[in-house]
């Protein structure tokens, strides 16, 4: 296809096919940066000695608090 | 066994690892070969000229939008009927998703009709139905961020979920008999021209294309969340240990500060 | 059957004692009605063939504006727990409370609609259409909002939430409405045909409406 003629309306096509772009890319990016963030929460959370549930069988001995049942508080 | 512990996110997280990188590819393979061929390999139409090619992101869009509402719906029924845990976050991350093609669907029907009708917008009857749908998605999103509770959440939106998918049939219903009523009939349908088989490729592979990225889309998103509910499950043994820990106390009865 | 009767009861008159009741209703209405005309011009031919239309839209706003207080007083006074708790159906318990606040707010809406009417220039026959197209869609409107209700129940400000999520819904209740209100003649088929949607809208919403606003009452609750 030449470019050179690419018809009139073509500001049209072009606006559909950027604006898709925009779409697609910000979801990424979003999703993306979201991720990171997340990322870095959870291993700030895991520095600061905070196991989750399922990984505390090294971490009870340091911690001092194996007397309550990690079961206790379900489905929060 | 406890919510967070099940062994199906953990599994779910290793196999979204395992299938994501696949996916990807995949899907960029899918939307360079359907931008090849809408771009390159289909005619001008004869009557729409090069407006034609805004159907091949139009069309998919537009049904990635429906797509992701019954991805919804699926969802909502399993966190009502099994309560799985997965199923929330699936609804969860379902939403901003079909929005954002929902609007992008608008967007480009809009700038479609404005050649073809000479106008951004008509109250035409699939138009109409998708702006609702776009209201619809928006709402559920705000319903998402009210409530902190995310077990909640899921449920109250699953509620609200199911009665809109009930809703959208009677809205697409109502709004095509009013629109019959109100609009006189010799506007041109957003479905364009007849398909042709030249049209039907492009179409075809970038409809193929768009699934992919929603699934990929899907499956980061559902990623992230199940990450945030993992923090946030940290964060309250965190605070309900602290003061524990610290004084060595019984009164676990107040979680304050820590958050 | 006592107890349906006394829920009731219960529930007509706090809904008419609490905040103004009915008046509230019918003078929000009243307002709604009067800025169009400043909007769209004293033009009486231009009010006469949009004025159902205006009368729908203000009875819609008029409904959405009470909704968000249907369970959320009970919520903060304990007495939802009470309701979920005595072992009556819940679902039954909503659509008595949806009952009485039609009857505490819809219903005046409806009595009010002749009146208004007038400021709008519609003619007798026009005046029949659109008072009777309210008083078959207007529970229809109360009950789906029940749904809205019941899912924001738990949030402090859940109002504009509420109209945000009903409004969607309520779009196939107004299409239906005013198509059979603006409908030449009340035994045309122009009207018959959408005045039947409309009852059917309402059937539907008899039934999807308390089956829903009560499991989101049922989340809310535990």
């Amino acid at each position: 296809m030449d470019f050179s003629e690419f018809g009139r309306h073509a500001e049209y096509v072009v606006a559909a096919y950027s604006m898709a772009a925009v779409v697609v890319a910000g979801l990424i990016l979003w999703i993306r940066s979201d991720k990171s963030r997340l990322e870095k929460e959870m291993q700030a959370l895991e520095a600061s000695g905070i196991r989750r549930r399922s990984s505390r069988r090294a971490a009870t001995e340091k911690n001092q608090v194996n007397s309550t049942s990690p079961d206790e508080k379900s489905g929060t | 066994m406890t919510l967070y512990d099940l062994a199906n996110p953990t599994r779910f997280l290793k196999l979204v690892k395992a299938v994501l990188p696949w996916l990807v590819v995949a899907t960029v393979a899918a939307l360079a070969v359907g931008l090849y061929f809408a771009f390159f390999a289909s005619p001008e139409d004869y009557q729409q000229g090069q407006t034609v090619r805004i159907m091949f992101v139009h069309v998919p869009a537009a049904q990635l939008a429906m797509m992701c509402y019954v991805m919804m719906a699926l969802s909502s029924v399993g966190s009502l009927v099994w309560k799985h845990p997965l199923a929330d976050v699936s609804a969860k991350a379902s939403a901003p998703i079909g929005a954002a093609f929902t609007f992008l669907a608008l967007f480009s029907g809009a700038v479609w009709g404005k050649p073809m009708w000479g106008a951004f917008w008509v109250w035409d009857a699939r138009l109409t139905s998708f702006l609702v749908l776009l209201i619809m998605y928006l709402g559920i999103i705000a319903l998402w961020k009210a409530i902190e509770d995310p077990i909640k959440a899921a449920k109250v939106n699953a509620i609200i979920t199911l009665v809109g998918v009930i809703n959208v049939v009677i809205i697409k219903f109502s709004v095509e008999w009013w629109n019959t009523l109100h609009q006189p009939a010799s506007i041109i349908r957003s479905g364009g021209p007849s398909i042709h088989s030249s049209i039907l490729i492009p179409l075809a592979s970038m409809a193929i294309a768009f699934v992919l990225l929603f699934l990929t889309l899907h499956l980061m998103s559902m990623r992230n969340e199940i990450m945030r509910r993992r923090i946030r499950a940290m964060r309250m043994r965190a605070a309900s240990i602290a003061p524990a820990a610290s004084s060595s106390t019984v009164t676990k009865a107040a979680p304050a500060g820590v958050r | 059957m006592g107890w349906m009767k006394s829920l009731f009861l219960r529930e007509y008159q706090l809904a008419n004692r609490v905040g103004g009741g009915a008046l509230i209703g019918v003078l929000f209405f009243l307002a709604v009605v009067t800025i169009f005309p400043f909007g769209v011009g004293p033009d009486m031919i231009l009010l006469s063939r949009i004025g159902a239309a205006i009368l729908w839209i203000g009875a819609l706003l008029a409904t959405l504006l009470g909704l968000d207080r249907l369970f959320q007083a009970d919520r903060e006074d304990g007495t939802l727990e009470l309701l979920i708790m005595s072992g009556r159906p819940l679902e039954l318990v909503v659509l008595i409370k949806c009952a009485a606040h039609w009857a505490a707010t819809g219903l005046p809406l409806v009595l009010a609609t002749p009146i208004l009417s007038l400021f709008v220039g519609l003619d007798f026959q026009s005046i029949l259409m659109v008072t009777l197209t309210l008083l078959v869609g207007a529970p229809a409107l109360t009950l789906l909002g029940a749904v809205g209700a019941g899912v924001t129940v738990s949030m402090r400000r859940g109002g504009v939430l509420l109209s945000i999520l009903v409004i969607p819904l309520a779009i196939p209740i107004l299409i239906f409405g005013v198509s059979a209100a603006t409908a030449d003649t009340i035994s045309s088929n122009n009207f018959i045909a959408p005045f039947l949607f409309l009852c059917a809208l309402t059937l539907f919403g008899l039934v999807i409406g308390p089956l829903a606003a009560a499991a989101a009452l049922r989340i809310s609750g535990d």
